[in-house]
């Protein structure tokens, strides 16, 4: 073997230019150049986030590793011309085969199941949680390579919970494909009960579990794929305790899929959907809804994708685009808001955000999510109520107008303090939890209904120099572009979460 | 740090490549070599750096001990110390959990269980040291008795992490005097090319499509799932380990190092037997040279050499029992094999030895995927259609349209092709000019890999914020 080498060594270098040498050495250096001197953007349009920032090098940090972990994150991030490579490798996966039936499937079981809780018991047949990778404890192949950058991904899709079962692509239209499991579903419900117990009959406590659209838009063939969410509802409905209404908004949505009830790009339901189910808890709470004809100022944001779509980046999906319709009643409305960490003080706030386009068009309903939103209407019957709930709930609430004198939006992901205060201190006369079958069946959800029920505000403790430096940035970012608010707010809700 | 980074193309190769080629200078460029093989190191391992370095450092003075004293009792001791310290500390850093666990089962008693995290490439660089110890103890290569020179040789970064285990004796000539060449250097940005298509447009995929369907709640796994799922994984496992000893054989080259191959298509094996001289070569041949043959190969008790060859082999796959039970169901194939089944696999016609070894390493790598015995059980069951779990899947239909293509250039991907399209390439009578294209063509190829890596690495960071959890 090595005299051989030798030889071939001694031999003129035939055909080889030195040019091959200087050519791929140049691509690497001027593009590494370009990465440094270039300026770094802070924040991407396209994945509506935060990009991750420069980490501060010291001692501390490079010793337990995580500087070269932050390092590499935010090199990532800032690579020049991201955008473009994203996009370009998004449609190399888009065509690396056929568009079989018009259905295109992303994502799989892969995810964890939920987020984890030690406080609800796993079910059965939920895989054992974040399964190991099987390769993390041997060394030689698949193992390290991965972890570094599929870790900051993994938090993410841990988080959301959203896709846990892939997204589906039909003719364009894309759908969260439904897993959720019972016995969550059944400590959501015990929640619920709880404030009804609570209060007994001096408060009416609704709930209402709303199909997502796969429940209603899959092929025939390919319904297997998603659990039904009628039958998860029913389950739900079921645990429910006697003095609690489960609102049947299934029906009335199912009476109308013919209609534009959930955007294409997008995993939300549309205006036009949350105004069915909007009838259905009209028929539940007893007063009589408004004609969707007739009685509203109709406006429309054209040009809108969706999360579903900045997942998946597909042509088809940005092919069929969506565009959000919302309803105006003529009662007059004004609203306030309680900001994260700052829940003793309101400040004023807007029903509607007409100012949004492209990714952001689901903000117009109530501008997007806040721990607390309080909506005063110019009916002045003395009724009132709390609408517990997620994003869903967004494009549910303006429809309550006409009808309640105080509307009191919590989100059951960031309020921070007790919801049974709020309850009594207002004396409230109903209360609605509204969740989609999704998140109704999410431990992390369903958890939150318990948490914040006696719950006490406790201020964030203190951070360390370099992220405060980063929340003042974010906090003037606020202030310039009011669209990104309910971002912000997520984010700072993460950073929460993590710490605990 | 790994190699399908973005960081490291953009960043630290030019770097390394700029400064090592600034000097003709071999003491300036090995120095280069050092330094940026520590910092490599040091990105993902800031602390256990220092374990490599004392690793080195034993086995410098090991080494010129066992050369001082060749024949006498000073050598055997220091051979001795060689292996009780390395071997104890990958004892330590990998093993010691595992055991005190088994302990833990086997007893009923509740020791501590150690978590040490397992430092990055420990089994590669011990098993480099350990060879360079042993060979000089044998009076097969001289020690070296630069100890910049010697540390350079374990901590060189391209195969500092994943392999191949390079033995000292192989490279000994290129680490005292060695001679870079344009063809070198283009050859190796080629093979660096093809190891990082090779892990980022294959194995990434391939390992996400195996993730999706062997990690996932197996209650909803089909058979033909478990099918996909599994071929996913030898796809993913094969193109991984494959691309990355192609990414390490190709900077060594860029640097001037000539290394072993590491693989040669291993899936088109028609025995196991053939399939371990082809899969992880570096590995297979340092079992049989360090304790095959030394325990008496096949001339006493060969069939105990096999046994306690396969399990160590299994056990350094990782410290789980199914690594174990990987490995001795290799070392059962090939004892079967030895005993009569090659012979009967001659007879037969070549399909018959395709068909077998392929349906055993498939099987081979349900057992090292899964590291809970009772999922692999579960998971086998559903393989062979017994456990009432159904056999078709709507979903998969779409998944494999979707991917045929790729699909496609994947498996094709496993085959031979490029040596054999070289060899037709080489016997055609070319005009003047065909040598300037080749090359052109060559380097333009290389590029469009780049590119496309960089992309997809790119890719992986998309991170789109879903601002309303559900």
């Amino acid at each position: 073997m090595q005299p051989k080498q030798k030889k071939e060594k001694r031999r003129p270098d035939k055909g080889m230019a030195p040019w091959q040498m200087v050519v791929f050495t140049a691509v690497l250096t001027l593009t590494g150049v370009c990465s440094l001197l270039m300026e770094k953007p802070t924040v991407s349009e396209m994945e509506q986030r935060q990009l991750a920032a420069m980490p501060q090098a010291s001692w501390k940090s490079w010793f337990d590793g995580s500087f070269g972990k932050e390092y590499d994150a935010f090199y990532a991030d800032t690579f020049p011309l991201r955008d473009f490579l994203v996009s370009f490798s998004s449609q190399v996966k888009e065509n690396l085969g056929l568009r079989y039936d018009d259905v295109r499937i992303l994502g799989g079981a892969d995810a964890p199941v939920d987020s984890p809780d030690p406080t609800v018991s796993q079910p059965e047949d939920s895989n054992s949680g974040p399964q190991q990778d099987p390769a993390s404890d041997q060394d030689p192949t698949v193992s390290q390579p991965e972890q570094s950058s599929s870790s900051s991904q993994q938090d993410q899709t841990d988080d959301i919970g959203v896709n846990k079962s892939g997204i589906f692509i039909y003719k364009g239209m894309g759908m969260s494909l439904f897993g959720g499991n019972e016995s969550v579903g059944k400590v959501y419900a015990d929640n619920i009960n709880a404030y009804h117990e609570v209060f007994g009959d001096s408060v009416r406590v609704f709930d209402m579990v709303v199909p997502t659209s796969a429940e209603f838009y899959l092929p025939e063939k390919y319904q297997s794929l998603s659990r039904s969410e009628k039958d998860a509802i029913e389950s739900i409905y079921g645990h429910l305790a006697s003095g609690v209404t489960g609102v049947d908004a299934y029906s009335a949505i199912q009476q109308h899929t013919d209609e534009y009830l959930y955007f294409n790009t997008d995993h939300h339901w549309t205006g036009r959907g949350a105004y069915y189910a909007y009838t259905a808890f009209a028929q539940a709470a007893g007063f009589e809804p408004l004609d969707i004809e007739t009685d509203y100022d109709v406006r429309v944001i054209e040009d809108f994708l969706g999360s579903l779509y900045r997942q998946t980046q597909d042509s088809q999906m940005r092919e069929k685009g969506d565009y959000v319709e919302y309803f105006i009643p003529d009662t007059e409305a004004s609203a306030s808001i309680v900001l994260q960490d700052q829940p003793y003080t309101k400040s004023k706030w807007m029903v509607w955000e007409e100012g949004v386009s492209g990714g952001n068009g689901y903000l117009v309903f109530l501008c997007g999510d806040a721990p607390m939103i309080q909506i005063d209407t110019g009916n002045h019957n003395g009724k009132s109520i709390v609408v517990v709930k997620e994003s869903y709930g967004n494009a549910f609430v303006p429809f309550l107008i006409p009808h309640y004198e105080h509307i009191y939006v919590v989100d059951e992901r960031y309020f921070q303090t007790s919801l049974v205060s709020l309850i009594r201190e207002n004396q409230v006369d109903d209360l609605l939890f509204l969740n989609n079958a999704f998140s109704a069946m999410t431990a992390y959800h369903a958890n939150n209904l318990k948490k914040i029920m006696y719950q006490v505000y406790t201020p964030p403790v203190q951070q360390p120099q370099e992220s405060q430096v980063e929340q003042s940035s974010q906090a003037q970012e606020e202030q310039e572009d009011p669209k990104w608010q309910g971002i912000q707010d997520e984010d700072a809700d993460q950073d929460d979460e993590d710490e605990s | 740090m790994v190699f399908s980074n973005l960081i490291f193309l953009y960043l630290f190769l030019p770097a390394n490549i700029l400064l090592y080629y600034i000097t003709r200078n071999p003491a300036w460029r090995n120095g280069v070599l050092i330094l940026f093989s520590l910092f490599f190191y040091a990105w993902g391992e800031p602390v256990w750096v220092t374990l490599l370095i004392f690793s080195a450092t034993i086995d410098y003075f090991h080494g010129r001990i066992c050369e001082a004293y060749a024949g006498r009792w000073q050598a055997k001791a220091a051979l001795a110390s060689s292996l009780i310290l390395n071997l104890g500390l990958l004892g330590i850093f990998k093993y010691s959990g595992m055991l005190v666990e088994s302990f833990n089962a086997v007893t009923g008693l509740s020791l501590p269980v150690p978590a040490f995290s397992l430092p990055i490439g420990i089994s590669f660089y011990t098993f480099q040291t350990i060879s360079y110890v042993i060979d000089v103890y044998r009076g097969q290569t001289e020690a070296q008795r630069s100890y910049w020179r010697f540390f350079m040789y374990v901590s060189m970064y391209p195969q500092l992490v994943a392999g191949p285990i390079v033995r000292y004796k192989d490279v000994a000539e290129q680490i005292d005097q060695r001679q870079t060449t344009r063809q070198d250097f283009v050859q190796g940005i080629s093979r660096f090319c093809t190891g990082l298509a090779k892990k980022v447009l294959i194995a990434n995929l391939a390992g996400d499509f195996a993730s999706q369907y062997l990690d996932g709640d197996l209650g909803m796994l089909t058979t033909a799932g478990a099918w996909f799922g599994i071929l996913m994984y030898t796809i993913q496992i094969y193109f991984d380990f494959s691309g990355y000893s192609d990414m390490a054989i190709g900077l060594a080259r860029l640097f001037g190092f000539h290394y072993m191959e590491n693989f040669q298509y291993p899936y088109i094996s028609r025995s196991a037997t053939e399939f371990w001289r082809r899969w992880h070569i570096s590995l297979g041949s340092f079992f049989r040279d360090y304790v095959y043959i030394p325990m008496g190969g096949n001339r006493k008790h060969q069939y105990w050499n096999l046994l306690v060859v396969w399990f160590l082999t299994g056990l350094w796959h990782g410290a789980s029992w199914n690594f174990v039970l990987w490995g001795m169901y290799f070392g059962l194939l090939v004892a079967m094999e030895k005993c009569f089944f090659h012979r009967v696999l001659e007879k037969l016609p070549r399909v018959f030895g395709h068909v077998y070894l392929l349906f055993a390493v498939v099987i081979g790598w349900a057992l090292f995927y899964f590291t809970d015995l009772s999922r692999l059980g579960t998971f086998l069951q559903i393989l062979f259609g017994v456990s009432g779990a159904g056999l078709w899947d709507v979903q998969l239909e779409v998944v494999l349209a979707n991917n045929l293509f790729w699909l496609v250039a994947a498996v094709v991907g496993c085959l031979p092709w490029v040596p054999m399209a070289k060899r037709l390439w080489g016997k055609l009578q070319k005009p003047q000019w065909a040598g300037a294209l080749e090359s052109g063509a060559g380097m333009a190829w290389n590029l469009v890999l780049l590119f496309f890596c960089t992309a997809f690495l790119a890719g992986q960071s998309y991170n789109p914020f879903l601002y309303f959890r559900f």
